[in-house]
């Protein structure tokens, strides 16, 4: 039976950009860390970290960031994405990415939720890459905030096992 | 010598018939190929060869009696296990296509397969 074309579409993302992984909307962390995914099984190649916020996010200022925490190793956070300019109202729909760029700061859009490849300051937008935009251990992904805010997010990420059996979940 | 049924006795042997009734000499029967010599005679009279009792009428083979089955235990539905707790756990599959590999290691790491 040939699969529906809706299948044969998933298949090809996944073939291109590995395995699409989403969380169920999470509430912001009240200034600090909370996990948004789990790394296990190994190390795994991220080619794309992004959100929608479902809750808008209250109107205080508020900075978000995205970072691995390995299980082993140090166990530090190292940061995927700097800070983010304040998330102060986000409304329901905009979308966050974690850019290409080394150190660049995670990216909004507005309420329309379209990030571009290529900003018009020449920032780099959202990046779903093939090619990876970071190698991660096994640990957990989490999100950072600067202040104590009410919202969700959903965060989606889509990676490629680097080592066998590597597997993100929502944490 | 031999002596007739009718009553006369002593008859010479070299006699076939008795002399007074004329009636033949009765011959014991010998069995040659495995056959009656007189196939006629009755079970009174010599040379009688009871016949081979038939062999009983061979008996219904017994039935094996099956045990009841055992009710089949149900395999449990790993790909639709697989597939819920991946979903659970974020993991996006279609409704139509497989559960991916991935999704089964996720899964198989998550709970051990249980």
């Amino acid at each position: 039976m040939a699969a529906s074309p809706a299948a044969q579409a998933a298949q090809k993302f996944t073939e291109t950009y590995g395995a699409l992984v989403t969380g169920g909307p999470k509430t912001l962390p009240a200034s600090g860390s909370g996990d948004i995914f789990l790394v296990t099984g190994g190390r795994v190649i991220i080619t794309s970290l992004t959100g929608v916020v479902t809750t808008v996010i209250q109107a205080q200022a508020c900075t978000i960031s995205v970072g691995n925490k390995p299980t082993g190793g140090s166990s530090s956070t190292t940061s995927l994405s700097a800070a983010s300019a304040s998330v102060s109202g986000l409304a329901v729909g905009a979308s966050l990415a974690v850019p290409q760029a080394k150190a660049s700061a995670l990216m909004f859009s507005g309420a329309d939720g379209t990030l571009l490849w290529n900003t018009s300051s020449g920032a780099q937008g959202v990046a779903v890459t093939s090619g990876g935009l970071v190698i991660v251990p096994a640990g957990s992904i989490q999100i950072t905030t600067s202040a104590t805010n009410t919202g969700a997010i959903q965060w989606s990420v889509t990676y490629v096992p680097y080592d066998a059996g590597a597997v993100v979940t929502a944490a | 010598m031999w002596d007739c049924p009718c009553g006369c006795m002593s008859i010479a042997g070299s006699l076939t018939s008795c002399p007074m009734c004329f009636k033949e000499r009765e011959m014991p029967r010998s069995v040659a190929g495995a056959q009656p010599s007189n196939q006629n005679a009755q079970p009174h009279e010599p040379g009688y060869i009871a016949p081979e009792p038939e062999p009983a009428e061979a008996a219904p083979e017994p039935v094996e009696v099956q045990p009841e089955p055992e009710p089949e235990t149900q395999e449990p539905d790993t790909d639709a296990e697989a597939r819920q707790w991946a979903r659970d756990h974020g993991i996006v599959i279609p409704d139509d296509s497989p559960v991916p590999e991935y999704a089964v290691q996720a899964w198989l790491a998550g709970t051990g397969g249980d």
